[in-house]
């Protein structure tokens, strides 16, 4: 890997990265598969587990215009994604 | 034998979503697309999902335990990973996969095997055609029932989900309105089990079922399949093969602590449980020893049970059941609103009851105060005093000035018109204003013209 | 805050500086409009002087792209999200807000946080204030070299294996990793769920101690996220005893090493710190241990970026080491693999951070190097491997959940060198007061 500069990938490049991960991922799964003893898992423990109810909030206009802005493909109240017609 | 199984998703009938504190939409009331929305559920880079609405988690539970289902304490929620227009984070929230403890399983309903409960979060809604999406109901919470393949016909199925839906429906745990998903496993001797995904009403699943079981006859699956049923074609299609199954890539939510529900809570859980409506209307029957018909209508809501079993307590059932039956469900048709909307006092209909009862004040007086009950009771006490039935001798004065102020109809009566005398009670029941019992004044009239 | 300057000449200071020097040292993405800031620090110093001002009154911030700033592009430093408007504010960013703090633009990082160097942008590497030829470090790059370059204040950077307190050792300034779960990640745009953290990073170590008081606390926003108790700020200074564990790890670079361990001497002479060697049993695996776990859920975290409600569809305009997570979380999450790596380096995480807990009952503070070896020059031939392994003293604090500060405490070839103190979970009280007395003794021999 010549450097970590930014650049657009072609498909060998994309190919190597691949390879590269994998052999990443085996070689850091090997290393640790040797430790002995282990205990479980990491996870998260918390005293309060469950949100009571309010009256529910409804969105704003305006938060709704910004996630308009966003969208590649819009129209005045929705999100368009793909169509798909099926037969 | 046909073997088949369901995969339910119902909405918790909460205010708010699960992972976010948006509004809930109920039933298909008209709303604007994309009003109850967040950062959270349109899934903003950077949002992060609240801890999850308790009221929904209590009902998952309620649920299970009304399917007969063990209860699993501790539970993990899982990212269930997959590309589709309709899921904002690119994942479902839910509590299922690989690594999951449901909610509950391995229960029983109606002789029907539940293999597992669980509560996850619905996608949004995308319109194929148009491409649009609309979030409102993106992370409403959702209970996903899957029973065993022990069905074998389409009745049997569509005749268990109006029960199971009918017992969730009265218990208030699963909303009604916005009615039910469900996909249909099903199988026949020596073929591959397919799914039809995505069924959405009853009339549906049962041509689904029936089209695709001939299908099958014909066409014996040798790998498993996913369909979708095409209503208007009747037919079920193809849309992937096993083979091309997805592959969800489950892993626990690091966004979210691992749940843990109190042992406590479980036990208030099961301890709240009402009777089921099928139980119910044996327990009436036995009990009040009401006519059946009169059972079912009862416990067509839980409100009207619960009012009937808080008031039969001073009332006699005979005197109670036409008053909720006829007057009361008369009054709240008559108005087109639902009778759970009515808030009804069981301490104010027990004493105007008991007023009828006792003869205090008479039916239609009882009718007139009912009436004004249409958003919530009042205490009748008041009405009733001053609308108390009055005394025979009363009565007798009151009918003389009727009778001395309707010549015309008097004279009709004695001339063979005999339902002359029903304007005549009706005067009576003017200057009463109500109180006369009709009975009596009619007696009372007919006596004194009589002569 | 010294106010010799008023606010809005202090923003006038700051813009100068960017428009003179941004240019070359690629540090800022967005800078707001003149208009806007003169106007917003106008406000602010009306407060100031009519006493109503909030904590951070006259401070000005710089904001890494990772966080979301309603009206500013969260971009993430990447093609993907390079017209993303925030829609909403991080939790963090109210909190600046409410305390008067103005935020003057969104600074430059590695690509979705993804590196060490700084060279990952999709909009060019920043260069290294102190030395332009050299890395800045990463991945809060733009947020060190920012206060570096004196381009603003303070900024805020997020920390996943180092990444704010590696770029604070390269350009020298201070920069801070939370304890996990003190500070809100609502806002923050992920790279790994479990390790994430937002912090400060200033000129000195009160600075830093002040706006992580204010942008920490629970906050219902973020689940995970845990109350705290507030920080005594008039303490940082003052001579405290410590027992002082030095961490005994070899590192690539011995006078890197060197330099640690003189100024730790004389710290502890100063200030009679008890120092002794400490040694952490698989602190050597941090890096094996930290990897699976980033790729894994930063593949989960950008499943949302398929281009269908913003930017573009992410595996398609991504770099080389972005692609790279992608690809290695795809892989481990595979049914086949039922995951298997990920949940052995949930293991070995739950082990390094039982062990620091332990090390943590015999000692307040844990020493090192911030990283082990010097910045490389920018664009330089590097093996991931090698790049991977700036990291290595800094993920262990990650792993195990707990604080760590990284201070200034000399050069080495001319380029800076970051001391890393780290305390147990909840105590950066202890980490701040150790800083600030370590600050405290390089600025007199600066002096003398």
């Amino acid at each position: 890997m010549a450097g970590f500069l930014y650049k657009k990938l072609t498909e060998k490049e994309r190919g190597e990265i691949k390879k590269e991960s994998e052999k990443i991922i085996n070689s850091f799964g090997k290393k640790l598969s040797e430790i002995k003893k282990l205990p479980g898992e990491s996870f998260i423990e918390r005293k309060n587990l469950f949100r009571e109810e309010g009256p529910g909030s409804l969105g704003n206009e305006e938060l709704k215009k910004r996630i308009l802005n966003n969208a590649p493909e819009k129209n005045k109240e929705f999100i368009i994604a793909e169509k798909k017609g099926w037969e | 034998m046909v073997k088949i199984g369901l995969e339910i998703h119902g909405y918790l009938n909460t205010i708010e979503k699960l992972f976010c504190s948006c509004r809930v939409i109920h039933g298909k009331k008209f709303t604007k697309a994309n009003v109850n929305i967040c950062p959270i559920c349109t899934g903003q880079p950077g949002s992060k999902p609240l801890l999850p609405n308790s009221n929904a988690v209590k009902k998952a539970i309620l649920i299970s335990l009304i399917l007969g289902c063990r209860i699993n304490g501790e539970v993990v929620w899982q990212r269930k990973h997959y590309s589709w227009p309709d899921l904002p984070k690119g994942f479902q929230s839910t509590i299922s996969g690989p690594h999951a403890t449901p909610n509950g399983v391995d229960g029983k309903f109606m002789g029907i095997g539940i293999r597992e409960c669980h509560i996850e979060e619905d996608p949004a809604a995308w319109n194929p055609l148009t491409g649009e999406i609309d979030y409102n109901r993106s992370g409403s919470p959702l209970i996903e029932i899957v029973t065993d393949p022990d069905f074998s016909s389409a009745e049997e199925v569509v005749s268990w989900l109006g029960n199971l839906f009918s017992a969730l429906s009265y218990v208030k745990a699963i909303d009604k309105n916005s009615g039910l998903k469900a996909d249909v496993n099903i199988s026949i001797p020596g073929g591959k089990r397919v799914e039809i995904k995505n069924i959405n009403s009853l009339k549906k699943i049962k041509e689904a079922i029936e089209i695709e079981v001939l299908r099958q006859e014909k066409n014996l699956p040798r790998v498993e399949e996913t369909r979708t049923y095409n209503e208007e074609k009747k037919v079920t299609t193809l849309m992937r093969t096993k083979d091309s199954a997805m592959d969800y890539r489950f892993i626990s939510e690091p966004d979210l602590p691992f749940l843990k529900i109190p042992e406590e809570v479980i036990k208030k859980m099961k301890n709240s449980i009402p009777e089921l409506p099928q139980e119910k209307i044996k327990i009436l029957i036995k009990k009040y020893k009401i006519d059946k018909t009169y059972a079912e209508i009862l416990t067509k809501k839980s409100s009207l049970v619960e009012l009937f079993e808080e008031t039969v307590k001073h009332v006699k059932p005979e005197i109670l059941i036409p008053w909720i039956t006829v007057e009361l469900l008369g009054v709240s048709n008559y108005n087109k609103i639902d009778v759970d909307e009515m808030e009804i006092n069981p301490e104010h209909f027990t004493k105007l009851l008991l007023a009828v009862q006792d003869g205090k004040i008479n039916e239609l007086k009882a009718k007139e105060i009912l009436r004004k009950w249409i958003e919530s009771s009042s205490d009748p006490s008041g009405e009733i005093d001053s609308g108390k039935t009055i005394s025979g001798a009363e009565i007798e004065k009151i009918s003389k000035e009727v009778l001395a102020e309707n010549k015309k109809a008097v004279e009709d009566y004695k001339s063979g018109e005999k339902s002359s005398i029903n304007f005549l009670i009706g005067q009576v029941m003017k200057k009463t204003n109500k109180r006369a019992d009709f009975n009596k004044t009619r007696e009372v009239l007919e006596k004194i013209l009589g002569k | 805050m010294g106010i010799n300057i008023t606010t809005t000449e202090k923003v006038k200071k700051y813009l100068k500086e960017i428009e003179k020097k941004n240019k070359e040292l690629n540090i800022f993405l967005e800078v707001r409009s003149e208009k806007e800031l003169l106007e917003e620090a106008r406000r602010v110093d009306d407060k100031i002087k009519s006493g109503r001002s909030g904590r951070l009154a006259g401070y000005v911030f710089g904001i890494k792209p990772n966080i979301n700033v309603v009206g500013l592009h969260a971009s993430c430093s990447s093609k993907v999200l390079e017209d993303y408007l925030s829609t909403y504010d991080a939790t963090v960013i109210k909190k600046i807000k409410d305390e008067d703090g103005i935020i003057i633009g969104m600074v430059n990082s590695d690509e979705f946080a993804c590196g060490s160097s700084g060279e990952t942008s999709a909009f060019g590497p920043v260069k290294n204030p102190i030395n332009p030829k050299l890395i800045p470090g990463g991945s809060s790059s733009g947020s060190a070299a920012s206060v570096a370059a004196r381009f603003c204040d303070v900024a805020l950077g997020s920390d996943t294996g180092g990444s704010i307190r590696n770029p604070a050792s390269h350009c020298g300034v201070v920069g801070v990793k939370p304890t996990y779960g003190t500070v809100s990640r609502y806002g923050l745009i992920d790279l790994s769920m479990s390790l994430d953290q937002i912090g400060p990073l200033a000129r000195n170590v009160a600075d830093a101690a002040l706006v992580l008081d204010v942008i920490r606390g629970k906050d219902e926003n973020d689940s995970i996220s845990v109350d705290v108790q507030k920080l005594n700020l008039n303490e940082l200074g003052k001579k405290k005893n410590f027992r002082v564990g030095v961490l005994d790890l070899e590192i690539k670079d011995k006078r890197i090493q060197k330099l640690i361990a003189d100024k730790l001497d004389e710290a502890g002479k100063k200030y009679n710190w008890k120092i002794k060697k400490v040694s952490i049993q698989n602190v050597e695996l941090a890096i094996e241990t930290y990897y699976p776990l980033v790729y894994t859920e930063f593949f989960s975290a950008t499943r949302k970026f398929d281009g269908r409600r913003y930017g573009k569809k992410i595996e398609e305009a991504c770099g080389p080491e972005v692609l790279r997570r992608i690809i290695g979380g795809a892989e481990i999450t595979k049914a086949e693999h039922e995951g298997r790596n990920y949940h052995l380096a949930l293991r070995v995480k739950k082990l390094i951070e039982e062990e620091y807990e332990s090390a943590f009952k015999d000692f307040d503070l844990i020493v090192s190097p911030t990283v082990p070896r010097l910045a490389h020059k920018i664009g330089e031939e590097i093996t991931v491997e090698e790049m991977y392994s700036y990291d290595a003293l800094t993920i262990p604090s990650n792993l195990a959940g707990n604080c760590a500060i990284s201070v200034p405490v000399g050069f080495v070839d001319g380029v800076p060198v970051g001391m890393q103190i780290m305390a147990d979970k909840f105590n950066e009280q202890k980490m701040f007061e150790a800083g600030a007395m370590i600050e405290k003794l390089i600025s007199e021999e600066g002096r003398g």
